[in-house]
């Protein structure tokens, strides 16, 4: 029978490998392929307004722009536009005492701090733009490189840098390998001048009268170096986790020229002098983070922890852990928690006595520099919605404590959010 | 376009329901209002009925009736027809003859009733001549058959529906996590979200075939379940053989393929009955998980 003739014929046909070529038919008769479809939807732009209120102290309004594209060549530009609007009061460095104290602002106009407050600098303000862009494109099947740009505009601050780094996709893309470098050059223009060292704030409730500020030029430079190292690694299906390394180096001026130290004597309580503060001309930071997303059937768990030590004697540890709930028809939840401790630099002082001025190399009154503990709670929430929109709100308590008055900050933190394709 | 698309809530999300292509169809949308889900429903319906008008045989008023209808001559095809045609001419290179989208005029003496007719030899080999992929004759932008000579689109069009109704879900909802399944031909999409879950249900014995998670890709199933004749203890698929124009033999009677794309597993599914007893060696060699049922089972696709 016919049947039976043919059949050895059917089993000669070969049993090769097809799919490869009808997986490339298959793309052009759709006419889609994936990476083709994403570039389809266009820029995904973030945009964000931020409210940042410091109870007595500082606010800011932050808003930002991101818009992100991925192209048919799967190249990747990000650009982000970051504008900052600072106004409010600023420890200006010195302790708080039990007495008025009158400062000079660094235009020279005189402030005070009553009995017991925390003197602050009430001219605080200041506007920031910041731009960066960042371009990362495949090169070989298996290696991206990637090369940005980052610009900071204030008035009494600018800073250019430039990054650039290789990603190396490794194990079937369960891993990723990435080295990097990036130079910032950072220019200082102090309003008044740029005060030197250790040398008298005018004040006319100190010990010792200066009446003039001695400067060193109106303006001075730093560069920062750094090299990163970073490895993702997809542990399972529903766990990635990000392991980096970065080692940080600067060198230049490093102090911040509105700040100055109390030289008080703790026997007499009285007040001798206000050095402006001076800390190192260099800084070197190494610190590592370490990062774990988790995926539950819809929610994600996000946990992450970076430690940080530097040649200045500040060792700093952040906890950082937040869970996504999906709560069904695109609304989403999510919790988040911050814990952030530093142990303070070599030279941060409450204060000097006068017996250690003479022998004084550096020396703040920053309690940015102090030992600090923070802790973040914040709740943000959004709804997703079509054409991959999206509108998200958060919501943050900051509370911050350390060994000074100063350092006893409360901050809100609010923000409105509204992604969209464009 | 008129449907009978209805949208019904379910755990994760939204689900909306309609007919076409003579199958229960379905679109799975995750993590959108009712609203926009219903809307990325409606345009995978659209596509849907878009693609079964345009394509199907049973119609006297589309493309293919008139490609049909050439009496030998000239018909122009436009650019969708056009890329079905040459994907049909790389499966047919591919598979050396054996899927052929001529060979539905064999329909003519094979009818897969569940009877015992199988046709004459005479019978069968009278279509012969009408049955060749090669004997079409293309140029740019219009298609000639042979008179009597009949092309479909039977092995490529649902499955291409599924793919292009979810590349358009897609672009109304990017970053939604969708699946869209036509009578078990299924393409979903997730990102890194969590996967859709498929499973390959036993009628008869309610056992799992087959359970996995699918997350970006296709999953097709061809087979033989309910067209097919029986004659002297013999099981006749209607797998048809376009060089003999008989009945593929021994082969599986059912064959479950997941790959990028539901068109690609579909085809691949195809190809493997049409290897018969071999259908699994190929699939090995094309490796893409694969699922093949022998003998009388049967199976469902379910998804959640």
């Amino acid at each position: 029978m016919q049947l039976k003739k043919k059949k050895p014929m059917l089993s000669s046909v070969s049993v090769g490998n097809i799919s490869c070529a009808l997986a490339a038919a298959t793309c052009s008769l759709i006419g889609v392929s994936a990476h083709a479809e994403d570039a389809a939807d266009g820029w995904k732009v973030d945009s964000a307004l931020l409210y940042y209120s410091e109870q007595d102290r500082v606010t800011a309004v932050e808003p930002v722009i991101s818009a992100g594209k991925t192209f048919t060549d799967d190249s990747e530009l990000q650009l982000k536009l970051t504008l900052d609007s600072l106004t409010g009061a600023s420890h200006n460095g010195a302790m708080v005492l039990n007495q008025p104290q009158t400062f000079t602002s660094p235009s020279g106009s005189q402030y005070q701090a009553a009995s017991g407050e925390v003197p602050l600098d009430e001219s605080f303000k200041d506007t920031r733009v910041a731009f960066n862009a960042q371009y990362t494109r495949p090169w070989t099947r298996t290696l991206r490189w990637t090369a940005g740009l980052n610009v900071s505009n204030e008035y009494d601050f600018q800073s250019f840098g430039a990054n650039a780094g290789l990603l190396w996709d490794l194990n079937q893309k369960n891993t990723t390998l990435t080295l990097a470098f990036a130079h910032e050059a950072d220019t200082i223009d102090a309003v008044g001048g740029i005060p030197d060292p250790l040398t008298s704030m005018p004040s006319p409730t100190t010990l010792v009268a200066a009446t003039t500020k001695n400067t060193v030029g109106s303006s001075d430079t730093r560069s920062v170096n750094d090299v990163f190292l970073g490895w993702t690694q997809v542990m399972t299906r529903r766990w990635i986790m990000q392991l980096n390394y970065n080692l940080s180096a600067s060198s230049g001026y490093h102090n911040d020229p509105y700040k100055i130290v109390t030289v008080y004597d703790p026997g007499t309580t009285v007040v001798h002098d206000y050095l402006y503060e001076s800390r190192p001309d260099s800084r070197t930071k190494n610190s590592i983070y370490w990062e774990n997303r988790y995926h539950l059937t819809d929610d994600v768990l996000a946990l992450g922890y970076r430690y940080m030590t530097d040649d200045w004697g500040v060792n700093s540890h952040t906890l950082d852990a937040s869970w996504r709930h999906e709560m069904g028809n695109g609304w989403y939840l999510q919790p988040h928690l911050r814990y952030y401790t530093q142990s303070a630099a070599d030279f941060w002082h409450e204060y000097v006595t006068p017996a250690e001025v003479a022998a004084l190399q550096e020396a703040t009154g920053d309690y940015r520099l102090g030992n600090l503990d923070d802790m973040t709670y914040g709740l943000k929430f959004g709804r997703k919605l079509s054409k991959g929109r999206e509108w998200n709100a958060r919501v943050e308590m900051y509370q911050q404590s350390g060994d000074t008055d100063p350092a006893e900050v409360d901050a809100l933190i609010t923000q409105v959010g509204y992604t969209f394709y464009w | 376009m008129k449907h009978s698309l209805k949208m019904e809530k379910y755990a994760q999300g939204w689900r909306g329901r309609f007919t076409a292509m003579a199958s229960p169809c379905e679109v799975l949308v995750r993590g959108l209002p009712g609203r926009q889900a219903r809307a990325v429903a409606t345009v995978v319906a659209d596509e849907a009925l878009r693609i079964e008008q345009k394509f199907s045989r049973y119609r006297d008023d589309n493309i293919m009736a008139r490609i049909n209808a050439g009496h030998g001559d000239w018909v122009d095809v436009d650019e969708e027809t056009e890329r079905l045609l040459d994907y049909a001419d790389t499966c047919w290179q591919l598979s050396d003859g054996m899927f052929d989208i001529t060979s539905g005029v064999l329909r003519r003496a094979w009818k897969f009733d569940g009877s015992d007719r199988v046709p004459s030899a005479e019978e069968v080999a009278q279509l012969l001549p009408l049955v060749g992929w090669k004997q079409l004759e293309r140029r740019a932008g219009a298609v000639r058959l042979k008179p009597g000579m009949e092309i479909d689109f039977g092995g490529i069009g649902k499955e291409y529906a599924v793919d292009r109704a979810l590349a358009l879900a897609r672009q109304q909802a990017p970053g939604t996590p969708l699946l869209v399944n036509f009578g078990g031909d299924i393409a979903a999409w997730c990102g890194d979200a969590a996967a859709w879950l498929v499973g390959l249900e036993g009628l008869t014995a309610g056992a799992v075939a087959g359970r996995f998670e699918l997350r970006n890709g296709g999953l097709a199933t061809s087979g033989d379940s309910r067209r097919y004749l029986l004659r002297g203890g013999v099981r006749y698929s209607h797998v048809l053989n376009p060089l003999t124009g008989w009945p593929v033999l021994d082969g599986p009677h059912s064959v479950t393929v997941a790959a990028a794309q539901c068109t690609l597993a579909g085809m691949l599914a195809t190809l493997a009955l049409l290897r018969g007893a071999d259908a699994e060696k190929f699939l090995r060699a094309q490796q893409v998980p694969h699922w093949c049922l022998w003998g009388e089972q049967r199976h469902e696709t379910v998804v959640g």
